[in-house]
């Protein structure tokens, strides 16, 4: 009904009613699926067509073989020079086996949803998907019952929106559906727009997929911002996405994820599997890691990462300032530089904020702390937030149990508010409920 | 050197793989349980006190075909990590998904109506007026899925589902002449009689219900089965159907030793009650009331959530009990009118209760066959299931099982319609 009003634009379970005839008008089969080019609106480029209800037989007409699309699909050729065989032609995205009531991404609204109808736009012969539909019409209209519905609604509920239909752009929809060689999403959108979603939200919407298309999506992002995103997920859905990887893949991924989070992690899987990891990853990284999965998990040592900037307690600003601009992607939760002597005696800290003010040529330890301040590593969760809290501090440095002050890693306020709204939550629900 | 050599003993290992599974131990288990329903019960206890030890044989067959129907919904989460609705939806779109679930609601309602029911009939025993105590169970349930702790009471309707045990007890104790019983067993019988046959295939119906595929498929893939651990859910589901083929058939001798042999016609709850009674003497009806009475209200809990699920899953609507009712209007809407509908049909005085039930029997045996159907072709198909695609053997024993439950509902679909 659409289709004749305005004949620009289809509906799909309107268009997949077209009767697709021959160049001497004789019916050549019904329409079964439409191949379509990766790009940016997919274009429509093959017409795959069916016939026979119990042993169903299919064939494939290039686009540019149709000769007009009006209420009826016309073909250049006769019916007897198509070839119909068994088993339905494998295109590699189309829009009824991809599209059509799957799940899709819609990076906008940054929901997974479900869609109902696709609505296609044509030009001359060329048609390309413009939209999807995800309201209660979609489904109507997929049902055949929009000739009763309609009305229906627009006598007795005529101010509920279902007559607007819900459409989305599909400049913000991802298709779930997965290459099957590559692993990967069958990517329709720029890479950088799967950027532009967060992290934590990106993690928000793979909860509401199955584990396949969950590694999959994972895998479609940039190589350089797959540590980001994978640090920000919760520790099941890494495991998760760690045990369907492979083991290269996930070594490389956790050397360059937060040393603290990959120890969390390190400890969930078994010791075969970590083992294996370890041995995997680039030397100096998995020596730290060996070392921290040595601490009990609640101790400062297993709450502490190994990322850190320190500096001969001789150095002058300027050389500070030298040691910190290759390490500007981790700057993020790093407030200090230490100051060592020798090998990583722990002699003071330096507020990074102070340097900005301070000339270059000038000793670093000038603008350090009266004295160091630090948690040992054998320090409880308790002791570590407490010390924190009385110096104000958002990161704290620990250091090893001995007499000397070794500097073993630092403890930031978040790996803290981690462990403790748990705890918080839990006694606030103990206190609300009697 | 040493810890690592700890950490690899057989003991530790076997711990951990009993850790493992009792971990993934649940789906099958709880579905087993909620499948001795209201219905069951009722159904069991009529087969026993009017047939004796009739259809005993028929339990076997029964139990291979809800194991089979069990087993490929759970690997078929594990394979896919989707939902059954889901997957029906994506793979034959959305005509059939909503003619499938609606007639998954009517199905359902009907089920819900009878629980209901059997809330009703355990505390009329106690005095309890209909009318107060259905409505208070109503709104216990739908409070205990949307506001309250559900994850443990759940635990307490499993442990409360021990009740079971009474029959087998009981069924002990009649002392029922045990190389009879044995031989019932063994005996597969045809009665070409018509309310016989009626019977059998209303023991089969209520022993395989679509609802039963449905959630287990969600449950598994809720848990998140890896799989790997696969082979664990599989133990979960084979210990969850013989044990509640088992309850099932204990049921039937304990009522054919107390009940057939003293030629009692249940007509009510208080007659059912005294297939309890070589157990419990004259505490037998209050024992009955209190399982009848957890066996609705855990069935009751689950079924109306696993229909708005289902259905909102199917149709990509929003669903979860963690979102607002604004978030998910469909999911809460349906929910609460599963609910309020089975509660009310109960309590309304001059309900057509029999003919909806009635009518519920019969979509139920309609929509098996087809969901049975699409479960088979579904988990034959490679792309879909991967390594866990249905091996030849399962392909036969599958179908074999599809076309006997295809053919017994819809003799009993067309005899109700007769």
């Amino acid at each position: 009904m659409d289709a004749q009003k305005s004949p620009d634009f289809h509906f799909y379970a309107d268009f997949e009613k077209k009767e697709v005839l021959d160049n001497s008008g004789r019916l050549v089969g019904t329409i079964h699926d439409i191949a379509l080019s990766l790009e940016p609106f997919p274009r429509a480029t093959h017409l795959i067509l069916r016939k026979g209800l119990i042993k169903r037989r299919y064939a494939v007409v290039p686009w540019e073989k149709i000769e007009r699309i009006l209420l009826t699909i016309h073909l250049q050729f006769s019916r007897e020079e198509i070839p119909f065989m068994d088993g339905a032609p494998s295109f590699e995205f189309t829009l009824v086996r991809d599209i059509l009531d799957q799940q899709v991404v819609d990076t906008n609204g940054q929901k997974v949803i479900r869609v109902n109808d696709a609505h296609l736009i044509q030009v001359e012969r060329d048609i390309r998907i413009v939209h999807v539909d995800v309201g209660i019409r979609g489904i109507v209209r997929r049902l055949g019952w929009q000739w009763w519905v309609d009305p229906f609604v627009e006598i007795f509920l005529a101010r509920t929106d279902y007559l607007k239909d819900n459409l989305i752009n599909w400049r913000y929809i991802q298709p779930l559906a997965i290459h099957p060689q590559k692993g990967t999403l069958k990517l329709t959108l720029d890479q950088k727009q799967l950027a532009t979603i967060p992290s934590p939200d990106i993690s928000e919407l793979m909860q509401k997929m199955d584990a396949h298309q969950r590694l999959a999506l994972f895998k479609s992002i940039a190589p350089d911002w797959r540590p980001g995103v994978f640090s920000n997920f919760d520790l099941l859905l890494q495991k998760e996405l760690l045990e369907n990887m492979d083991l290269k893949e996930a070594a490389e991924l956790l050397s360059k994820a937060p040393a603290d989070q990959t120890t969390d992690l390190l400890e969930e899987i078994p010791k075969s599997v970590a083992d294996s990891l370890l041995a995997l990853m680039e030397t100096t990284k998995a020596r730290r890691l060996s070392a921290l999965l040595g601490y009990t998990s609640d101790s400062a040592g297993g709450l502490m990462t190994t990322e850190m900037i320190t500096a001969p307690h001789t150095a002058t600003v300027a050389d500070i300032v030298e040691r910190l601009r290759p390490l500007k992607d981790q700057l993020e939760t790093m407030d200090f530089v230490y100051l060592v002597e020798g090998e990583s005696r722990l002699v003071g800290q330096v507020l990074l904020r102070r340097l900005l003010l301070a000339s270059p040529a000038e000793a670093a330890s000038q603008y350090a702390y009266p004295r160091p301040i630090y948690a040992r590593a054998k320090d409880s969760l308790r002791e570590v937030a407490f010390l924190m809290e009385k110096y104000r501090l958002a990161s704290i440095p620990v250091v090893n149990n001995g007499k000397e002050r070794y500097l073993q890693g630092v403890i930031t306020i978040d790996d803290i508010l981690e462990r403790i709204i748990p705890f918080a939550w839990k006694r606030r629900a103990k206190m609300t409920t009697p | 050197m040493k810890l690592e050599a700890i950490a690899q003993s057989p003991l530790q290992t076997l711990w951990r793989r009993i850790w493992l599974f009792l971990a993934i131990m649940g789906p099958g288990f709880i579905t087993a349980n909620v499948d001795n329903d209201a219905g069951g019960i009722t159904t069991y206890t009529l087969a026993g006190a009017h047939y004796g030890n009739l259809f005993l044989w028929a339990m076997v067959p029964i139990a291979i075909a809800l194991t089979v129907a069990q087993e490929m919904v759970t690997r078929m989460g594990v394979a896919t990590g989707k939902g059954l609705a889901d997957l029906i939806r994506e793979n034959y779109g959305v005509k059939i998904t909503f003619y499938v679930m609606v007639a998954l609601v009517a199905t359902n309602l009907g089920n819900v109506i009878a629980e209901f029911a059997g809330i009703a009939a355990s505390l009329e025993i106690l005095g309890v007026p209909k009318a107060l105590s259905v409505s208070a169970a109503g709104l216990f349930v739908w409070w205990l899925v949307t506001q309250g702790d559900y994850q443990r009471v759940e635990k307490v309707f499993l442990a409360a589902c021990t009740f079971y045990v009474t029959y087998i007890l009981s069924g002990y104790l009649a002392r029922p002449h045990w190389p009879t019983v044995l031989r019932d067993f063994a005996n597969p019988r045809l009665p070409l009689d018509f309310a016989a046959l009626a019977m059998l295939v209303g023991i089969a119906g209520s022993t395989i219900a679509p609802w039963m595929q449905f959630y287990q498929q969600s449950a598994i893939v809720d848990k998140g089965v890896q799989a790997r651990d696969y082979r664990f859910a599989r133990i979960d589901v084979l210990i969850g159907c013989a044990m509640s083929t088992l309850v099932a058939t204990f049921i039937i001798v304990a009522c054919s030793a107390t009940l057939h042999v003293s030629n009692i016609r249940v007509t009510d709850a208080s007659q059912a009650a005294l297939a309890l009674e070589p157990l419990a003497g004259k505490w037998c009806s209050l024992l009955f009331c209190l399982g009848l009475l957890n066996a609705s209200l855990f069935a009751a809990s689950i079924l109306p959530l696993s229909t708005a699920y289902s259905v909102c899953e199917g149709m990509g609507w929003q669903t979860g009990i963690d979102r607002r009712f604004d978030e998910a209007p469909q999911f809460y809407g349906l929910y609460s009118l599963l609910i309020a509908g089975g509660a009310l049909a109960v309590c309304w005085p001059g309900f057509p209760l029999i003919k909806v039930m009635y009518w519920s029997q019969i979509i139920n045996g309609l929509l098996l066959p087809v969901i049975l159907t699409l479960c088979m072709s579904l988990s034959g198909r490679e792309d879909i299931m991967g390594s866990f695609v249905n091996p030849a053997w399962f392909k036969w024993l599958g179908w074999t099982c599809t076309a006997a439950i295809s053919l017994l509902s819809l003799a009993m679909a067309a005899s109700l319609l007769v």
